[in-house]
C-alpha cells in the first residue's frame, strides 16, 4: 500500500471539512469519510493509480453520505438532526448555518469547490453536472451568502 | 480568492478528522470481507420495462393489489435464480446464517435488480447494477396503515438514480415516493414496493396510502381447552398465524369472560393493528376466533336469544389516541352513549346493545378542547 498513508494524512482533513460543509450531521460526515478512505485503502492498488485519488475519495464519501441521509431521513422523518456548534466564533457558526441552508446542489458545489478546493471540472464530475453548471451554482451560492452575511458586518 | 470564500474556508478550517490510519485499515479489512462483489458487466439492458419475479412468497401478506403483474420469461427466471444464489452466498459469508425467504424485483432498466432476503427479523437487500452488486440491511417496519408518512428503507444510491425498496405495509394500496419536485408512484408486487428514483433531488419521504381499511379474520378449532389468560393468548397467536397479517406481536389490553365458556381478549399490535380474540372452550375442543383490523373494531360478542329478551353484547375497540385524548363515548344508533374506557393508551367500550340498535360512531374529546369522531363499521 505504498503511498496510502501519506495520501490519507495529507487529505483527510480537507475531505472531512468538505463533507461536513455539504450537510448532514458530524457523525455521518465522519462515517462517510471513514468509509471512503477505507474503500480507498482496500483497493489502493486501483485507487492509487487513479488520476485523482482525492476526487475518487470525495465522490465515494458523497455517495455514502447521500445513502446515509436517505436511510436516516427515512428512519427519522421529521426529526431534525441537531448539529453541534463546535466553534466558539459567532461568524463561523453563522456562516456554517447559512451554508447549511443553501439548496443542496449549491451546498455541494461550495463544499467541493471551495472547501475541498477541487476544480470546477472535478466538482462537476463528482456531482454529475457540467463545469459551467458548477460555476452557476457557485455564483448563486456566493450571492446568497453575501446577501445574508451582511447583517453580520463582516469586514 | 475573494473575502467571502476565505471566510467560508475559515468557517470549516478548524475541523480535523482524527481517525488513525490503523482504524481506517481495520475498517478496510472489514470492508474487504463484506464489500461489493463485482460481477462481469452483463451488458446494458436498455429495455424500459419492469419485470417482477417472486421466487418464494414472503409471508402470507396479500394486501389489495392494484399494480399489474408483468410476465417473466425463462431467461429472466434463470438469471434471477443465479443472482439470488449469489446474493445468498455473499450474505452467508457476511454472517447471516438463518436466511429464510427471498423475494426479488428485477427492474430491467440498465440492468438494475434487487433481491430481498429475511432472517425473520432484519431484511437484507442485494442490489445489482451493471457494475456488480451490493448488500445492505434494514430493519422491517410495520406502519400505521392509514395515509401518513412512513419510515422505510432504501438501498444506497449510485450515480443519478437511487433504488428504493421496502415491504408494503399491510392494507396499503399505493406507495408514493415524494421529493421537492413531485411524487412518484412506486411499483409493487403486492408485498414489496420498489422503484428507481432520482438521486439528485431532495428526498422528502415515502407515503403509504390506504384506499380502504381492512379486516382479517381467522378461526381455529383444536382439541383441548385454554382456560388461563396465558393459554388463551397462546391460542390467539396460533390463530394469528392463519391470517395474512405480518408477524406483529399482539399484546393484551383487556379481557373479559363473556360467559362461563367464552373469554374475550382485546389486543393491539404495532402499526395501529387492533384485535379481538374470542376463545370458546367446548366439551373436548376449543374454538378461537380472531379479528384483526386497522380501524376501530366493533364486535358482537354474544347473542343470547330467549323468548323474552335477546341480548347482544358488543365491544368497541378503538385505536390508540394521542396523549391529549380526554374522554369519549360510543354513540349508538338510538342516541344512547356508552363511555369509553381509556386503558394503556387505548380506548375500549363494553356494552350490551338493545335489539335492533347498532353502534354508530365514537366521539373522543381532546383535552385541548377539540373532539374527533370515528365511524364504526356496522356489524350485527
Amino acid at each position: 500500500m505504498d503511498g496510502f498513508v501519506e495520501f490519507y494524512l495529507a487529505t483527510r482533513d480537507a475531505a472531512f471539512r468538505a463533507v461536513l460543509a455539504a450537510g448532514g450531521s458530524r457523525a455521518f460526515a465522519e462515517d462517510a469519510v471513514a468509509e471512503a478512505y477505507a474503500r480507498a485503502c482496500a483497493r489502493w492498488s486501483v485507487v492509487g493509480a487513479h488520476p485523482d485519488p482525492f476526487a475518487w475519495v470525495m465522490r465515494t464519501a458523497f455517495n455514502w453520505q447521500r445513502s446515509w441521509w436517505r436511510r436516516t431521513r427515512l428512519e427519522s422523518l421529521g426529526v431534525a438532526v441537531p448539529e453541534k456548534a463546535s466553534e466558539p466564533e459567532a461568524v463561523n457558526t453563522k456562516l456554517r448555518e447559512l451554508v447549511r441552508r443553501l439548496p443542496r446542489r449549491q451546498r455541494d458545489v461550495v463544499a467541493l469547490r471551495l472547501i475541498a478546493d477541487l476544480s470546477a471540472e472535478q466538482t462537476g464530475e463528482i456531482l454529475g453536472i457540467s463545469a459551467a453548471t458548477v460555476h452557476v451554482h457557485l455564483h448563486r451560492a456566493l450571492s446568497t451568502l453575501r446577501k445574508q452575511i451582511q447583517p453580520l458586518e463582516v469586514p | 480568492m475573494n473575502q467571502l470564500e476565505a471566510l467560508l474556508r475559515d468557517a470549516f478550517g478548524e475541523e480535523r478528522f482524527t481517525m488513525t490510519v490503523h482504524e481506517i485499515e481495520a475498517r478496510a479489512h472489514k470492508a474487504r470481507r463484506r464489500r461489493t462483489v463485482m460481477l462481469a458487466a452483463a451488458g446494458s439492458l436498455a429495455v424500459a420495462m419492469i419485470v417482477i419475479y417472486v421466487v418464494v412468497p414472503w409471508g402470507q401478506a396479500k394486501p389489495p393489489v392494484t399494480w399489474p403483474m408483468p410476465s417473466v420469461t425463462a431467461t429472466q427466471s434463470a438469471r434471477n435464480l443465479s443472482r439470488v444464489n449469489e446474493c445468498r452466498e455473499q450474505l452467508i459469508k457476511d454472517g447471516q446464517s438463518s436466511l429464510q425467504n427471498v423475494q426479488s424485483v428485477e427492474l430491467i432498466d440498465n440492468g438494475e435488480a434487487a433481491y430481498i432476503f429475511s432472517d425473520g427479523n432484519a431484511r437484507y437487500v442485494c442490489r445489482f447494477t451493471d457494475r456488480g452488486f451490493t448488500t445492505s440491511s434494514a430493519e422491517p417496519h410495520l406502519v400505521t396503515p392509514l395515509s401518513r408518512t412512513i419510515p422505510e428503507y432504501v438501498v444506497e444510491s449510485g450515480g443519478d438514480r437511487g433504488l428504493i425498496v421496502g415491504p408494503v405495509p399491510y392494507g396499503m394500496r399505493r406507495i408514493d415516493y415524494f421529493n421537492e419536485t413531485g411524487t412518484i408512484q412506486l411499483a409493487s408486487n403486492g408485498t414489496i414496493f420498489y422503484g428507481l428514483v432520482p438521486a439528485s433531488e431532495d428526498f422528502l419521504g415515502v407515503k403509504a396510502i390506504a384506499d380502504e381499511v381492512f379486516t382479517a379474520r381467522a378461526v381455529l378449532t383444536q382439541d383441548g381447552s385454554a382456560t388461563t389468560r396465558v393459554a388463551q393468548q397462546s391460542a390467539c397467536r396460533a390463530a394469528q398465524t392463519r391470517m395474512p397479517i405480518p408477524g406483529t406481536e399482539l399484546t393484551l389490553l383487556d379481557s373479559r369472560e363473556a360467559d362461563n365458556q367464552t373469554s374475550v381478549l382485546l389486543l393491539a399490535g404495532t402499526g395501529g393493528l387492533l384485535a379481538v380474540c374470542k376463545v370458546f372452550n367446548g366439551v373436548a375442543k376449543m374454538q378461537v376466533e380472531l379479528t384483526v383490523a386497522n380501524h376501530p373494531i366493533y364486535e358482537s360478542l354474544l347473542e343470547r336469544k330467549d323468548t323474552t329478551s335477546p341480548v347482544h353484547r358488543a365491544v368497541a375497540l378503538v385505536q390508540r389516541f394521542r396523549g391529549d385524548a380526554g374522554k369519549g363515548r360510543v354513540v349508538l344508533s338510538n342516541g344512547q352513549k356508552v363511555p369509553l374506557i381509556f386503558a394503556n393508551g387505548y380506548a375500549i367500550a363494553w356494552f350490551d346493545r338493545p335489539e335492533g340498535v347498532e353502534a354508530d360512531h365514537i366521539e373522543v374529546d381532546m383535552s385541548s378542547g377539540g373532539h374527533a369522531d370515528y365511524p364504526l363499521p356496522l356489524r350485527g
